[in-house]
């Protein structure tokens, strides 16, 4: 009873916050990008806080529970480092051309409103997705936590995003995730770290899971690849899905409307980037705790089923209840940020992208202020009633959405940047093409049973889908002469951001995590290498 | 599995040392001289 207190406690706290800050909200401005004013911590909470979610601290700790944590590391590098590459090429553009949504900025860059409603479409279908995934998971945990209904705790957690995030938009949600961000930061970090203390320190734990029999191999950097319950039959199959998926969910922060969205908000371009290295480090030192922490839950239970489950037994069988009540309140935290931040997104893309094709009538501020949270509104209960019909599919519905994204925005992203030749036709063709086949194939693969070789993946085929449609889609078609000017535009560097104390702080950021990397080697070398060597070493 | 469990330590850490120095490059590159797309 006391997890569940500590949940709804904090559901309290998220509303009354939200209140607050949404009594300040006067135009689109403030509630579609918070006034473009958001400082760097801000937006570094925003945007780890509505990346990360119930798939990170139930799905992949059950993974790293499986045995595959280190092959998960192998994964978190590259997907982290799409933060500070895609800032650079796309985030930084994004902010500069001052659009409150990023369909918005797609259909400015090739003067098409066709084009701003497909990606408004994109969005609503696959971040609605998305939402109803990770509105289920936490449905199901408070469900558990408090042993109510399904269909109560459901009102219950919808209730606790859609609030705030319906009445205060995008400044509410800031700083919730902001705060959410610190809770899950702390709840994952210290929650492993304990587990592991518990477990009887670093070289006790490594000795335990080295020989572990129903996992064995739990500790190589391609975990159990042997056995019924192996995910992969060969260590280079497994390292391939590894390096394959990190390089698509580099993509997927770099350009999906969840990640870029919040460069929207950010008080200028540099605090953008900054917010980048911040986001970078954050997730790789997050992930170290939390794959390591979850191989570690054998220690004290290997039969933990389902896994997703293993970091919420932890918390309530092993850690002191504090520190359970913090974890499990940090893991709904996860949940919930991603969900306000999805259901503003469609709720901005549905008013601001789709619904001006249909009804062209001009509004002022207040009244358009009006339609955006009614809109918000309806579309909230419309998740509300596909969760409550939908088969549980929590993780695989969340994965599917996602990397939707990475094909279908991805090369049209970073092309309308850097290239003059793509046309408005082509983006559309390119921005469909990924889509649907990511969307066919992957629905495929998760729901019929099809089996794919790894080189065929369906997001792989997807960007060749993308690239393709985008240069059928341009050929034969002139480009806008709008679209061109405002390309030009935002490759023009704002003269307040070559200001030398702006630039010299941001290189600061820049070497600062340059540095701390080696801390990331320095931690891993302490409580995984060390140990696993001399356990090795003592075994030969 | 030492030598591959160390290449996967070096490499965590290693890849955003690189994101971040390239990073840096192109900061210094773009706003001390501009964009000179």
């Amino acid at each position: 009873m006391i997890f569940a207190a500590g949940v709804i406690f904090s559901f309290l706290v998220y509303l009354v916050i939200g209140t607050l800050v949404g009594r300040r909200v006067k135009s689109q401005s403030d509630y579609y990008v918070a006034g473009r004013s958001a400082p760097t911590i801000l937006v570094s909470g925003t945007l780890v806080a509505s990346f990360i979610s119930t798939v990170a601290f139930m799905g992949e700790v059950g993974f790293a529970y499986d045995g595959y944590a280190v092959l998960m590391l192998i994964l978190t590098p590259l997907n982290a480092s799409g933060y500070v590459i895609g800032v650079l090429l796309f985030g930084r553009y994004l902010r500069r051309s001052e659009v409150l949504t990023v369909p918005e900025f797609f259909g400015k860059r090739f003067d098409s409103r066709a084009l701003q409603a497909v990606a408004g479409g994109t969005v609503l279908v696959g971040i609605g997705a998305y939402l109803v995934a990770v509105t289920q998971g936490m449905s199901l945990l408070l469900s558990d936590l408090v042993g109510i209904n399904f269909g109560i705790a459901l009102l219950v957690v919808w209730l606790a995003y859609t609030a705030f995030t319906l009445f205060s938009g995008s400044p509410g949600v800031l700083i919730n995730d902001t705060i959410m961000f610190f809770i899950f930061m702390i709840a994952g970090v210290l929650g492993m770290v304990f587990l592991i203390g518990e477990a009887g320190g670093p070289s006790t734990v490594v000795s335990e899971l080295v020989g572990l029999e129903g996992k064995p191999g739990i500790l190589s950097p391609h975990g159990v690849v042997t056995g019924p319950n192996a995910a992969y039959s060969s260590p280079a199959e497994a390292v391939l899905w590894a390096v394959t998926l990190g390089i698509v969910w580099a993509t997927i922060v770099a350009v999906s409307p969840w990640q870029s969205s919040r460069y929207l908000m950010a008080k200028n371009e540099h605090v953008s980037i900054r917010s980048g290295f911040v986001a970078m480090f954050c997730v790789l030192f997050l992930y170290i705790f939390l794959m390591l922490g979850g191989a570690t839950i054998n220690v004290f239970n290997p039969d933990i089923s389902p896994s997703e489950t293993a970091f919420i037994w932890a918390a309530k069988n092993v850690l002191p209840i504090w520190l359970g009540v913090i974890v499990v309140t940090g893991i709904v935290a996860a949940g919930l940020s991603s969900a306000a931040a999805f259901l503003a997104l469609i709720g901005f893309s549905a008013a601001h992208d789709i619904a001006p094709t249909f009804f062209r009538t001009e509004r002022d501020e207040r009244t358009a202020l009006r339609f955006s949270r009614t809109v918000m509104l309806v579309l909230g209960l419309v998740v509300l009633a596909v969760t409550y019909f939908s088969p549980p599919a929590v993780f695989t519905i969340g994965y599917f959405a996602a990397t939707l994204f990475a094909a279908s925005w991805g090369p049209v992203a970073v092309l309308c940047i850097f290239s003059e030749r793509i046309t408005a036709r082509g983006a559309i063709t390119g921005m469909v093409a990924g889509f649907l086949t990511v969307f066919v194939l992957q629905g495929l693969v998760e729901f019929a049973g099809v089996v794919l070789p790894i080189w065929a993946d369906p997001v792989i085929l997807g960007f060749a889908a993308s690239f393709l449609g985008i240069f059928v889609g341009s050929l034969g078609q002139r480009q806008s002469e709008a679209g061109l000017q405002f390309r030009r535009s935002i490759l023009t560097v704002p003269t307040e951001d070559t200001e030398p104390g702006r630039v010299k702080r941001t290189g600061r950021f820049a070497l600062v995590t340059a540095a701390l990397s080696g801390l990331l080697i320095v931690t891993l070398f302490i409580i995984y290498f060390l140990p696993l060597s001399q356990t090795l070493t003592a075994g030969a | 599995m030492t030598t591959s469990a160390l290449i996967v330590v070096l490499y965590y850490g290693l890849v955003p040392l690189a994101a971040s120095v390239v990073a840096y490059a192109v900061i210094r590159r773009t706003y001390t001289k501009g964009d000179r797309r």
